[in-house]
């Protein structure tokens, strides 16, 4: 009889043992290794550990790791990645809308991050490969934040992560300060020419022209190929475009053009595309040059 | 006979050089020393899951659905009795790309994609069959005029979807396309046992098939109930066809071209043609897979662009002979 209680107390010892301890050691390698991100799609990932390994799919994914000094983890890009110069000797794996799949898995990666234009079949079928997919590309001021802080606790640069959110919102603050008591300046910006594809609401370039004292005549959200009459009717006095939107000289020919304010005055403001439509910090390069062309007096 | 078995011989060796050689080349190069310690399961690593995980597993689903397009093609061809005809004409592939791409619209994953495109396809090829048959007997050329009309109607609200959501276009284009390199087991395993029950019951109606080219009237009169054989067969065709098409997309071609193709090699009996055709359109989907993930490194060209530009020509010149010859 006591052999039995006796056994069974150092069993009943043993178990609570291996629980308690069990339950630390758990505890202790998910708080050290473990970290949890949810992506742009709302979608909650586990990673296990600061992956050293990352296939970037978004030219500004790279550029931000690059920037906050992670520029080593990366071992994938697409094949419009070019900046930071360093990008060049990273392996291509495909363009930013069709990766090459066996080409992102032979590369061994802890993490792949996609954009939305590629979307969320391709991240599952990545997951399903065991390989954490983060889909992560800003369309707007405040999810670029989001990506910027999101790489940073990933990377494991926290710090510097903040550094940089900090650092551009004061140079909005500036560009604003100067700005605000200024008669804003109606803007439009063309990123087709044929098709009169410009920017509504919401996107990163109406964000960038409403800092620097200017105001969209498009009020309507997102991307959208806009009526001619409405550019006649709302008369942009600055154009903003890009070298591959088109040719300046066929959208001078274009009737409703011909006669605003901009055209007539010459107000054409051509900015190098990938400083306007990837949502990294250097949209504050553009950001700059909106504010001299649309207020020069202050700037 | 000799003769026929030797062609179904052949073409069954093409397929599995196909299949090997699609195995052995991609955009990573891996000696063939590395594929067969593989697939003798001596090795564990990145490697193993590129050829086990995504090369073998888009390998058979391209040439179980190139074999099912080419089968279906020829049952459609014979009981449409047009020589235009193909899997797709009766609307399966709109409704499944409308079903794709309200999936993709919404962001529903890739569950969805597959499943909405299926269902949305088989009820398509309904409404296309309902439709036409609603004055009594269908008539095959109410049915094809029906199937156009519905397709179209289906591609408009596929084209709203693009212009209201653009940045989602690309994936959509991709999925109309057709492209095999998403296909990984999972699709396999729930697209393949309908595929190929769905082909084999086909092929049971060969005979009868025969017997229906050469004139409804004859085929009554040899005791077929016509009207029914046709309603299993398109039934059936469709179903085979909407799962293929929620797998890959839609790839033209294929189911056009290879019947046409194999009858010019092994004759009009369906018996010998269905299999041969299958195993033909089997080889030819798996070859224009290669060349999709090959002629452009890295990029991947979708599928159907690959057998567009070899089955485009030969649509023209058998049109040219068919114009000929009435």
């Amino acid at each position: 009889m006591r052999a039995i209680e006796s056994r069974s107390i150092i069993m009943i010892f043993f178990i609570m043992f291996y629980v308690v301890t069990g339950c630390k050691s758990l505890e202790f390698l998910k708080s050290k290794s473990e970290i949890k991100v949810r992506d742009l799609l709302g979608r909650e990932i586990v990673l296990r550990g600061n992956p050293k390994r990352i296939v970037s799919l978004v030219p500004s994914v790279t550029e931000i790791l690059f920037l906050l000094g992670e520029g080593k983890r990366v071992v994938g890009v697409t094949e419009f990645d070019d900046y930071p110069p360093e990008v060049k000797n990273i392996p291509r794996v495909g363009g930013f809308k069709y990766p090459n799949i066996e080409l992102v898995v032979s590369l061994k990666p802890d993490v792949v991050v996609i954009s939305n234009v590629v979307g969320k079949h391709v991240a599952q079928y990545f997951e399903r490969l065991n390989i954490p997919t983060l889909v992560l590309d800003a369309s707007n001021i405040d999810e670029m934040f989001y990506v910027i802080e999101t790489l940073g606790r990933v990377t494991g640069r926290k710090d510097k992560a903040e550094e940089i959110i900090a650092n551009f919102k004061e140079e909005i603050d500036k560009i604003k300060e100067r700005t605000k008591n200024l008669k804003k300046k109606r803007v439009l910006h063309i990123a087709s020419i044929s098709e009169n594809f410009v920017a509504g609401k919401g996107t990163f370039i109406d964000t960038l022209i409403e800092i620097a004292g200017g105001e969209n005549i498009v009020d309507r959200p997102g991307w959208i190929r806009l009526n001619l009459e409405e550019v006649v009717r709302r008369d942009p006095e600055i154009i903003i475009t890009s070298p591959h939107a088109g040719r300046i000289e066929d959208l001078k020919k274009i009737p409703a053009y011909r006669d605003t304010t901009a055209i007539k005055e010459g107000k054409i403001l051509i900015l190098p595309s990938d400083i306007i439509s990837r949502p990294t910090p250097r949209l504050i390069i553009a950001l700059r040059e909106i504010a001299r062309f649309v207020h020069p007096e202050v700037f | 006979m000799y003769r026929r078995r030797l062609y179904i011989f052949l073409v069954l060796i093409l397929l599995v050089f196909m299949i090997l050689l699609s195995v052995g080349i991609g955009s990573v190069d891996i000696g063939f020393k590395d594929i067969f310690w593989i697939l003798v399961g001596k090795r564990e690593d990145r490697l193993r899951d590129i050829i086990l995980l995504i090369r073998l597993p888009r390998t058979i689903g391209a040439a179980i659905c190139g074999m099912a397009l080419a089968v279906v093609g020829t049952f459609f061809q014979g009981l449409l009795r047009n020589p235009m005809a193909d899997p797709y004409i009766l609307g399966v592939s709109s409704g499944s790309a409308l079903g794709a791409t309200i999936a993709i619209v919404f962001n529903m994953g890739i569950v969805f994609v597959n499943l909405l495109s299926f269902v949305m396809g088989v009820l398509v090829t309904f409404f296309v069959y309902f439709i036409s048959s609603l004055n009594g007997r269908s008539s095959t050329y109410t049915m094809i005029l029906v199937g156009v009309a519905v397709s179209s109607f289906a591609f408009s609200f596929i084209s709203l979807f693009m212009f209201i959501k653009h940045e989602q276009i690309a994936q959509i284009v991709m999925w109309i396309m057709g492209s095999f390199s998403l296909v990984g087991w999972s699709e396999v395993s729930y697209s393949a046992p309908i595929i190929i029950a769905g082909s084999f019951i086909m092929y049971l109606f060969s005979r009868d098939l025969n017997a229906i080219i050469t004139g409804e009237e004859s085929a009554e009169h040899l005791g077929i109930d016509v009207e029914v054989v046709r309603r299993i067969l398109l039934f059936t065709g469709s179903v085979v066809t909407a799962s293929c098409v929620s797998v890959s997309g839609i790839v033209g071609f294929v189911g056009l071209i290879t019947p046409h193709i194999s009858r010019l090699l092994v004759g009009p009996d369906n018996r010998i043609l269905v299999p041969f055709s299958g195993l033909m359109g089997g080889s030819f989907m798996v070859l224009a897979d290669i060349l999709s993930r090959t002629v452009i490194k890295p990029a991947e060209v979708p599928v159907g662009v690959i057998t567009a530009i070899f089955g485009a020509p030969f649509f023209l010149y058998l049109l040219m002979r068919v114009r000929r010859g009435e």
